[in-house]
């Protein structure tokens, strides 16, 4: 990107200070395309950095959209739970942005899952590897069910984790 | 009766018959399609070029229900969780702080202030619709300054849910 800005003060410096003689149109013309190139590459460099801003909060916030899941369906759901009666008007609109951030959660976890088996399909079971590997998507553990030794690769211990590698079984 | 135990050739019908409501498919496609291109195009820029990591990825069909049931569970447990807090604070409502106190304890900590903002943003886009119908049809487009006062958010907004 063109450095113009130390120039920029100077420039206006300078045609700040140039005098127009009413007879001298040449030094005026000057001036004049000195100016307009000038602003020109201010405009230039303001557009750049508007852009480069647009897309940089585009990159940032492409999570953030609209609420996409309809609050009805939301509510009803909800309410498939009899103990749960009143809901504030608010509560939904919360529960559908929650429940976006948790399917991007998943998401993600699922993604990385694919990515060490060097898959380039998201499949069931790297939810399940997801499930698993994520202390708090533990109330999955049965929704989502985790087939027999279904790891392609080589599980990695994972510090904390319900594995104890001394009984870890390996087959021979 | 355990899963997978075969029945001896009669089809297992429920007891009771539930529609069980679910999310829409297509939109919880698109979060997960957008998300997983997301990541597939942070991760082809690190990688060097030639390598894969250009193409999309592709969510296979029993992928995609498991995300559905799962955020579905999600709805239920946050719902479960959110409703006894309601009913410890002796309210009958349940309210967007019983739901952040919810998660928090579901230790969905991480998602308590985006969700705080992204209600922010509604109560304004609520604010500004109220004062726009308010007797005067064209000038909904006015930015409205007013912050939105903090009322008591339960009874206030409550629905009358009593189905």
């Amino acid at each position: 990107m063109d450095q113009q800005n130390h120039s920029t003060p100077q420039a206006m410096g300078v045609a700040a200070s140039v005098t127009y003689p009413a007879a001298a149109a040449a030094p005026y013309q000057a001036a004049y395309q000195h100016l307009y190139h000038q602003q020109q590459q201010q405009q230039q460099q303001q557009l750049q950095i508007f852009w480069a801003d647009q897309y940089r909060e585009i990159e940032q916030t492409t999570d953030f959209k609209n609420h996409n899941l309809p609050l009805a369906r939301i509510k009803k759901i909800m309410k498939a739970d009899e103990d749960v009666r009143m809901i504030a008007a608010e509560a939904p609109v919360v529960f559908a942005r929650a429940c976006e951030m948790f399917i991007l959660e998943l998401t993600h976890r699922g993604w990385a899952h694919a990515e060490e088996n060097k898959r380039r399909t998201l499949q069931k079971n790297d939810i399940a590897a997801a499930i698993t590997r994520t202390d708090v998507f533990d109330f999955l553990v049965d929704i989502v069910p985790r087939e027999e030794g279904r790891d392609e690769a080589v599980p990695r211990a994972i510090p904390g984790g319900p594995v104890d590698p001394l009984y870890y079984y390996v087959p021979q | 009766m355990a899963k997978g135990e075969a029945w001896d050739g009669t089809a297992a019908t429920p007891a009771t018959s539930t529609v069980v409501e679910e999310l829409p498919k297509t939109i919880v496609r698109r979060v997960v399609k957008e998300k997983l291109f997301q990541l597939s195009s942070a991760s082809s820029k690190k990688a060097k070029s030639g390598e894969v990591g250009d193409e999309e990825m592709m969510l296979h069909k029993d992928a995609l229900i498991a995300f559905s049931e799962s955020a579905r569970i999600f709805i239920h447990y946050l719902s479960a969780t959110a409703n006894d807090i309601c009913k410890e604070s002796r309210r009958q409502t349940i309210n967007a702080e019983d739901v952040f106190k919810a998660l928090d304890d579901m230790e969905f900590t991480e998602f308590i202030q985006p969700l705080r903002d992204s209600l922010e943003e509604f109560r304004k886009k609520n604010a500004g619709r109220k004062s726009g119908t308010k007797g005067n049809g064209g000038t909904k487009k006015r930015k409205s300054e007013e912050e939105l006062p903090h009322k008591d958010e339960n009874e206030g907004n409550a629905y009358e849910e009593n189905n």
